[in-house]
């Protein structure tokens, strides 16, 4: 639950909207601003808020958001 | 061997299709296609064959020596092959494309000189050694294997649809039809559609709106006057996206007759909202090698970075996008003119311009991509000044340079079937066509026939009347 709190955190901050609320099925075609610049700051800032790495292949490859929660959850071994 | 030349068209295309599908075993096709390919190169530069080769030799070899260090987890080991690897793609590149342009720079600033006689570019080269890289880095980001096989891996770097113009394929993209080539009948068809589509785009309009623009650039701009040097920028602009998408449909076409499914490099950028969605529209295969294998890792390894980090990251890369075009300034600062505007649209003017009424963002795109062509297309940056002034009016309406003068009304009429093919509105309507298929389809069959057979005629007419004028 934390995890998703603090995604959601994230996710407002980057795209600048308070209202966001995240599912496990939301892709960047639901966020305005989700483009592939804000993709690269969105990624960037979750590895500085979880203190994550992601790797080179990782960046453009999850589907949806409820595969890049998983992947934070895996990295963060829990 | 260009695409639209006769030789091509009724020569090698058949003969290459046919060796490719009445070889009884699928192994052999690979190494059609190389043999192939070879030809189609070595036709129109047979000086620089062993640059070719020197070039498979050394992507195969460093994609097996990261392959390599990978399965033994020497990490260190697979990040030195791979820069290796990369400084000998580079270094290639660097030394028949950039040396004379480096060594400018390097004499203007020394008192003495280092004389230098510029060398011919090998055919494609800024297109395969950027597929020779993507190969490597893919490898050492663990997307795909070292391809074993060096007559497949050869088939993918070489392959003569993309090999001179692009699109820049990954190896990824066709690894499965190199290992299992398939014959897909409806797959020629729709290749045969889409080549004949890009060839007309090329032959008819775009090599004609060049006959009128080689003029007008070549014209005295200070005695130009402003409705011809818009003639010539919008002539131009439509130029260059029917040329150069013209010979992607082309290439992809061929792609399709040969059962691969190349990549699109354009999404009609001419309907673009914004700069940043331009570049998701035109040359999509370089935009997205520079994003993936410069970008993304830019951004990644100066992520600390507070302030500008984006911005700063975005000049970098499309300064060098703007040397991948040509070793000259004006691509330079063609570069560099992107590369601010896209800095100033990620820092908070994109999101503005989303909120702004459609036709503002339209006319925003169309005319700073417009004024980028000045600079991509006036290679003498000091001429530059006197277009603008030209466009906007200094010499007035009409001036002592005129389309009559320069001989080019002729051209005046292309300007409208050259607009239809840049919009989407055509290619929407043969999409319906298709998928209603029957009669619409074959009626949609027998306008690509006429197509086709007109093309024809406009190519063999045009060798005559080159032939014709040759004494004027």
């Amino acid at each position: 639950m934390a995890i998703t709190e603090k995604l959601t955190q994230v996710f407002r901050e980057v795209f600048d909207d308070n209202t966001l609320v995240l599912t496990d099925e939301m892709t960047a075609d639901d966020v305005d601003a989700w483009d592939s610049l804000s993709h690269v700051n969105l990624m960037i800032a979750i590895e500085i808020a979880f203190g994550i790495e992601f790797k080179q292949n990782e960046i453009q490859s999850f589907a949806n958001v409820g595969e890049l929660r998983q992947s934070i959850e895996e990295k963060l071994g829990k | 061997m260009p695409f639209s030349s006769i030789t091509f068209i009724f020569l090698f295309l058949p003969i290459t299709l046919i060796a490719f599908y009445v070889l009884p075993r699928k192994g052999w096709r690979n190494l059609v296609l190389v043999l192939t390919s070879l030809v189609f190169f070595a036709w129109s530069d047979p000086t620089h064959i062993h640059i070719l080769f020197l070039s498979i030799i050394i992507n195969y070899l460093w994609g097996r020596f990261i392959g390599r260090a990978q399965t033994q987890n020497a990490t260190k080991s697979a990040k030195t092959q791979m820069w290796i690897g990369i400084l000998l793609n580079l270094g290639l590149l660097g030394f028949y494309k950039y040396t004379g342009f480096f060594l400018d720079i390097l004499n203007s600033g020394l008192p003495t000189s280092i004389d230098y006689t510029q060398k011919a570019l090998p055919l494609g080269i800024s297109f395969f050694t950027f597929s020779g890289i993507s190969y490597l880095l893919d490898i050492y980001n663990e997307i795909h294997l070292p391809e074993k096989n060096l007559v497949r891996f050869s088939s993918y770097l070489i392959m003569f649809p993309k090999l001179v113009q692009g699109p820049i394929t990954r190896f990824i993209t066709v690894r499965d039809e190199l290992l299992q080539p398939k014959f897909i009948p409806l797959g020629i068809m729709e290749g045969v559609r889409r080549f004949i589509g890009g060839l007309a785009k090329k032959v008819i309009l775009a090599d004609s709106l060049g006959m009128a623009t080689n003029k007008v650039f070549a014209a005295e701009f200070n005695e130009m006057g402003a409705s011809l040097a818009w003639f010539g920028l919008i002539a131009y602009t439509l130029q260059i996206y029917l040329d150069f998408s013209g010979y992607t449909d082309m290439a992809i076409g061929i792609g399709q007759m040969l059962g691969f499914k190349l990549p699109e490099n354009f999404n009609f950028p001419y309907v673009s909202r914004s700069i940043s969605d331009f570049w998701r529209r035109w040359h999509i295969t370089l935009g997205a090698w520079f994003r993936t294998y410069l970008f993304i890792p830019l951004e990644f390894a100066r992520k600390k970075a507070k302030v500008l980090r984006q911005q700063s990251n975005l000049m970098i890369v499309f300064l060098l996008t703007g040397l991948w075009h040509g070793a000259s300034w004006n691509f330079v600062i063609w570069g560099a003119y992107y590369g601010f505007i896209l800095a100033i649209e990620a820092s908070g003017f994109g999101k503005k311009l989303k909120k702004a009424a459609p036709f503002f963002q339209y006319a925003y795109a169309i005319i700073l991509i417009m004024i980028g062509w000045i600079f991509f297309r006036i290679t003498d940056v000091s001429e530059w000044g006197s277009f603008f002034s030209a466009l906007f009016g200094a010499n007035g309406w009409t001036n002592l340079v005129t389309f009559r003068s320069l001989n080019i009304l002729f051209y005046l009429p292309f300007l409208i079937p050259a607009i239809l093919f840049s919009l989407p509105f055509l290619h929407q309507f043969g999409e319906k066509m298709k998928a209603k298929g029957g009669k619409a389809l074959l009626a949609l069959d027998i306008g690509y026939i006429a197509l086709f057979l007109f093309t024809i005629t406009f190519i063999l007419s045009k060798g005559f009347t080159a032939f014709m004028y040759v004494e004027f």
